[in-house]
């Protein structure tokens, strides 16, 4: 979500106005913390990485032993977002554009893949921890070392 | 905790990380020797890297303390001390996060505990423990 600094402001203004009608509906939350968008680009680096890793699995089930503890984690990120993993929507796999026309991704091209996800997840949340609340910053601190722990296993 | 205080907790583990370090290395074989010694020279770089920060803004800069509570008799021990060593330098990195809003800390404080999250998974995967990660590093 991107808001220029007159939406922001319009926005905290009807913020404003609710919050002092008579028996007003809660006021919405203040539109320029920027904990909102840093968390919600957090939760979409963790849901990119459960679509990896369930193409992954769907590609390649033998290497299920060996990836699904590393997913269960990204399932426990989202719940440290406060976003927790829906039951029954798990994410349906997407064709990937560096699979080979000619067949099937081998496994060491799968996992190369999912290190590649997890590297950027990690810069991206280390990026994010410095400018991050002080509630946050330790979250996204401990997401960007546990994708880089997941490199150990990949 | 305010960021005077969690800088000297970094730094105190630091100290001690590197004093365990000089003493499990020497119960291991190469090529896990050399992990060792890695780890070591890391945690000696971060441990310059906090005392210049520490100076720069004029805050006592404590040495190490005069003897660490470890005892490391073989292979076994060694691996488990470095888990332990691993984990809590990664606590303390955290705990920093959460009292500074400085940019400067901030990063040298999530790259730290990144590193302490890859080597204790290191040292889990030799020591042959499971599981190898952790969900949150650094949190207690």
């Amino acid at each position: 979500m991107h808001l220029t600094r007159r939406s922001a402001l319009a926005s905290a203004g009807l913020a404003l106005v609710a919050a002092c009608t008579p028996k007003g509906r809660t006021a919405a939350a203040p539109a320029v913390d920027p904990d909102v968008a840093l968390t919600a680009a957090a939760v979409a680096r963790e849901q990119a990485l459960l679509a990896g890793y369930d193409d992954a699995l769907a590609a390649a089930p033998t290497l299920a032993s060996r990836l699904a503890p590393l997913r269960a984690e990204h399932a426990a990120h989202l719940a440290a977002l406060g976003s927790p993993e829906s039951p029954g929507t798990s994410s349906t796999p997407a064709s990937s554009p560096t699979r080979s026309p000619t067949g099937p991704p081998t496994p060491p091209a799968l996992l190369r893949d999912l290190a590649a996800l997890e590297r950027t997840a990690a810069t991206g949340h280390a990026t994010a921890v410095l400018t991050a609340s002080r509630a946050l910053g330790p979250v996204l601190a401990s997401l960007a070392a546990s994708e880089s722990s997941h490199l150990v296993l990949l | 905790m305010n960021e005077a205080s969690a800088l000297a907790d970094a730094l105190a583990t630091e100290h001690a990380a590197i004093y365990a370090y000089g003493v499990l290395g020497a119960r291991l074989d190469d090529p896990t020797r050399q992990l060792a010694q890695a780890a070591f020279d890391a945690h000696r770089a971060r441990r310059d890297d906090l005392l210049a920060r520490l100076r720069s803004r004029r805050l006592p800069t404590p040495g190490p303390a005069a003897s660490y509570d470890v005892l490391v008799t073989g292979r076994t021990q060694a691996l488990t001390l470095a888990v332990r060593v691993e984990t809590e330098v990664g606590v303390r990195w955290r705990d920093l996060v959460a009292v500074t809003d400085d940019r400067g800390l901030r990063g040298l404080a999530v790259h730290a505990l990144q590193d302490s999250a890859v080597r204790a998974a290191q040292w889990r995967k030799t020591a042959g423990l499971s599981p190898v990660t952790v969900a949150l590093p650094g949190r207690v």
